[in-house]
């Protein structure tokens, strides 16, 4: 009878191995205990083959189903596109879509820093401007308010409509021959009309209220050559005269200038929209005779 | 000999394995091939499907099932393994979805099977040539038992005890399907067959 170490590994190998090692061999002839286990291992893994299931023909039967059913192989298939959920699809949409109804609904208007009374309000503040466009609010359909100045221009003759003018009275739009306004008031863009605007900020629409700090207002009108720059917080009256003598020589004498005041020269050229045109000695009598 | 083709180191570095091209030759449409695959693997896929299910009639149909899959993905088979490892992956996830799917029907212990369920399962060993009824009838009474209780185990123990003592796999094979180590092959296996001696234990088999 062999050791007690020697049994447990000759039971150790016996189960997890099929061949007999010299020391397996050896100790199965000494030991009649790992005999006899040994030989119910033998007996257990022959009834373990015997009894294993009898196999179908499976083959016949898989080709079979490959024919019929007409099974083909998959062809590898291209890389799947990335799937964006229909969540964040929807929700991009509803965000563009409250956007565009924010902007045409002149809700910006509001949300602004300076609403329509503040713009009524800062007409002295010579900081905003007002462009009016009637061709486009008459195009989009929006609700958009039109603010109509008298022709002396102060804060209580603005009044305000949400109706269309049938002259589109608006700031720049109208004929400003007549129009006062006041020292400090800012004119930065002139055009004729407001369509013939084409800078991207020009195309603010209607009642939109824009906030400029000087450096825009400069490039601003260099755009357009027919409206020259004319801010009284930089020059006087009589530096504006020269300036203005330079570049249309000739047409307002000094006299003229000197005869008229400071005050009467700063309201004329405020008042002028197509400096080309308007900047001449008959209107400016004119315009002194009002 | 064993049932699989070892991997050579030759296999390794620059041959195909037969079976890699048999799976070649099945994608360039010869079904002849794939055939020769299923026959091949058809007692392999069978027995595990069977003693996992417990059942001839569903193992039968799942076998058959395994081989339909493994043929129409024959593309995403990378020789990256051995072709019995992918088809040994197949059969699992084919038997989960199986029972996924019967969650509610309990398997029937193959004792309780009627003598019919049996009749054309057991291989009786003929060593003589000559019929035996006592014999056969034993056998029957011992197969039902030793089958019964193969499928108790765990699956870990229950598919090395198929792959090596019923198929007749090499510890170099089986790890290859398992992917683990030959040590750890035969501690599971010993292991395993120490499970079946206790189960047995008593019933009279050996």
């Amino acid at each position: 009878m062999g050791t007690k170490y020697g049994c447990e590994k000759a039971q150790k190998e016996m189960l997890a191995c099929d061949t007999q090692s010299k020391e397996l061999a050896h100790h199965l002839e000494q030991c009649e205990e790992c005999r006899k286990k040994y030989q119910e291992l033998l007996k257990m893994n022959s009834a373990v083959l015997m009894a294993a299931p009898k196999t179908p023909d499976l083959r016949s039967g898989v080709m079979a189903r490959i024919v019929n059913q007409n099974i083909k192989i998959k062809q590898p298939c291209a890389p799947r596109r990335r799937f964006i959920p229909f969540g964040t699809i929807a929700a991009a949409a509803a965000v563009f879509v409250i956007y565009l109804s924010v902007q045409s609904s002149g809700v910006s208007d509001m949300l602004s820093p300076k609403n329509e009374n503040q713009l009524i309000n800062d007409t002295d503040s010579a900081e905003n401007v007002v462009i009016t466009d009637s061709e486009t609010v008459s195009k989009s359909g929006a609700n958009f308010r039109y603010f109509a100045f008298d022709q002396k221009g102060s804060d209580s003759a603005i009044s305000e409509s949400s109706a269309e003018p049938e002259s589109a009275p608006a700031l720049y739009s109208a004929d400003p021959e007549g129009m006062e306004f006041s020292k400090n008031d800012v004119l930065l863009a002139k055009p004729k009309r407001a369509q013939d605007l084409d800078t991207s900020d020009d195309k603010l629409e209607a009642g939109a209220v824009k906030t400029e700090t000087s450096a825009e207002k400069l490039e601003a009108v260099a755009d357009n050559v027919n409206a020259p720059m004319f801010d009284t917080a930089q020059k006087t009256a009589s530096e504006w005269f020269e300036e203005y003598d330079r570049l249309y020589p000739g047409r307002i004498s000094r006299e003229l200038f000197e005869k008229a005041g400071n005050d009467a020269y700063i309201s004329f050229i405020s008042s002028i929209t197509d400096f080309e045109l308007q900047y001449t000695a008959i209107s400016f009598e004119e315009f002194l005779n009002k | 000999m064993p049932i699989f083709p070892r991997k050579t180191e030759n296999m390794i570095s620059s041959e195909k394995s037969p079976d890699a091209i048999l799976v070649e030759k099945a994608i360039a449409g010869d079904s002849n091939a794939f055939g020769e695959l299923v026959e091949k693997y058809s007692s392999f896929v069978y027995r595990t499907v069977f003693f996992d299910i417990r059942k001839h009639e569903d193992a039968e149909d799942i076998s058959q099932e395994v081989f339909i899959k493994a043929y129409r993905a024959l593309y995403s088979f990378r020789h990256d393994c051995e072709f019995s490892t992918w088809l040994y992956r197949i059969c699992k996830n084919t038997v989960y979805d199986h029972v996924r799917k019967n969650a509610r029907t309990k398997a029937i212990p193959l004792s309780d099977m009627s003598s019919d369920d049996y009749e054309r399962e057991y291989e009786v060993p003929d060593t003589d040539g000559k019929y035996d009824p006592e014999k056969t009838y034993l056998s029957k009474e011992t197969s039902a038992i030793v089958n019964d209780a193969i499928a108790s185990l765990s699956e870990q123990h229950r598919d090395v005890i198929v792959m090596r003592d019923i198929e007749g796999l090499s510890y170099s094979e089986i790890a290859e399907i398992l992917s683990l180590e030959e040590g750890t092959v035969k501690s599971r296996l010993s292991r395993a067959r120490a499970a079946l001696k206790q189960k047995l234990s008593g019933k009279n088999i050996f």
